[in-house]
């Protein structure tokens, strides 16, 4: 009874952490019965939703444990994932489950990643770089920088003070087509700078999934992360349109 | 060329990073993002439309996901994600929500206007549609076999 308890609550963490870092549905489910038929069960079933894991679990066919966990926060952070699966293919029948379960809700040794310094300026050049593939000069480059950077703190300053997360994004995509509007407010290619500046917004991870659980027959699960997706995008364009009707649009189109 | 394989280069690394990638996954991104780029400018180039030729690069980049996947255990959206950054249609999104922008603030009376931010918005969802399905397609009818391809 007891190990079944340290079982279930072991499998219940491991789909949280995947949940919210980013996976889609069919890498969660996998994920879990691998950790099960690796510790040595093999009788599981589970429900995953966008926010929520039930799994159940039934030992000798007649004793169930059923748990539900949440997954509050939705983030992205791939080195999470990598993480877990490996953690995953470790486990064996003799494993101490309580001691891992400790070592995974240990968060920040397991979420740690590169330092917030090194992603602001590498989001910032992936940005500036796509003004490049669409024929910008260096005058763009540099607009396109500066804008996506100051962007990009201010996005992870406001989610460190646990704002809703569409509001931030309203307010980052304002704040990140006003720097470039202004700085490119004369120029031929200021459409250019403002494109590619807000790109860092743009919520791939959220298309991409949906249409992988929509394939793989989660339809609940397709949908709900596509409405998000839609949401996200008209929250960007929301703050886009109030900065262009502050700046005049009709100098940039 | 040199510009899209720069470009492919610095955008792939860049959201690589952004998006916390593990270390040992960074030189396979960068090379499917510049696969992906070189492949889209190529093929515009030689007079495919937009639609087909974000579908070859998108393709490409699943068949080369399936290979590292299977390789170094990290599932397949970790490398997806980052390196499909390269084809998401911005101007045309741009333009799509100037128009609307335009439509609702002043200039109802222009027919021209409404009709081009539609041809604008149908083509950046079209797009969207081809970058997740050409990702997706490989790794439904190719993962059967790819024990006995790789």
């Amino acid at each position: 009874m007891n190990k079944e308890k340290c079982i279930i609550d072991l499998l219940a963490e491991i789909g949280k952490l995947l949940l919210q870092h980013g996976a889609e549905t069919d890498v969660v489910e996998k994920g879990i019965q691998n950790a099960a038929r690796n510790a040595g069960y093999t009788n599981i079933e589970t429900l995953i939703l966008p926010n929520t894991i039930l799994i159940s679990l039934s030992s000798d066919g007649e004793l169930f444990q059923t748990r539900l966990q949440r997954a509050e926060r939705q983030g992205v952070n791939f080195q999470v994932l990598d993480r877990v699966e490996a953690i995953i293919r470790t486990i064996d029948e003799t494993t101490d489950l309580d001691q891992l379960r400790l070592k995974l809700q240990d968060e920040n040794q397991l979420a740690a990643g590169y330092p917030n310094y090194l992603r602001n300026i590498m989001a910032a050049t992936g940005c500036a770089a796509f003004s490049l593939l669409f024929g910008g000069d260096p005058y763009i480059f540099m607009a396109t920088f500066i804008a996506s950077f100051s962007g990009f703190y201010v996005n992870s300053f406001l989610l460190k003070h646990y704002f809703n997360p569409f509001v931030v994004i309203v307010a980052v995509s304002f704040v990140t087509t006003m720097i470039s509007g202004l700085m490119t407010i004369e120029n031929d290619f200021s459409h250019i700078a403002i494109a590619s500046s807000i790109l860092f917004l743009v919520p791939s991870v959220a298309f991409i999934n949906s249409v992988n659980d929509l394939i793989k027959r989660h339809y609940t699960n397709g949908l709900i992360r596509g409405m998000r997706g839609i949401i996200v995008s008209f929250a960007i364009a929301i703050g886009m349109s109030i900065a262009l009707n502050i700046l005049g649009v009709e100098n940039f189109l | 060329m040199i510009l899209s394989i720069f470009s492919g280069f610095a955008i792939s690394l860049g959201f690589a990073i952004f998006f916390n990638a593990p270390k040992r996954a960074l030189l396979p991104i960068i090379l499917m993002g510049v696969v992906a780029a070189v492949v889209k400018t190529q093929m515009m180039a030689y007079g495919f439309s937009l639609e087909v030729s974000t579908f070859a690069a998108s393709f490409c980049i699943g068949l080369l996901c399936l290979y590292f996947s299977a390789k170094q255990h990290i599932p397949i959206l970790v490398y997806a994600i980052s390196s499909s950054i390269v084809l998401v249609p911005t101007i045309n999104a741009y333009k799509a929500i100037i128009g609307l922008i335009q439509i609702s603030t002043h200039q109802i009376m222009s027919q021209e206007l409404i009709i081009q931010s539609l041809h604008y918005s149908l083509k950046t969802w079209l797009v969207f549609g081809a970058i997740a399905i050409g990702i997706v397609l490989p790794t439904q009818f190719i993962g059967k076999y790819r024990f006995r391809l790789l």
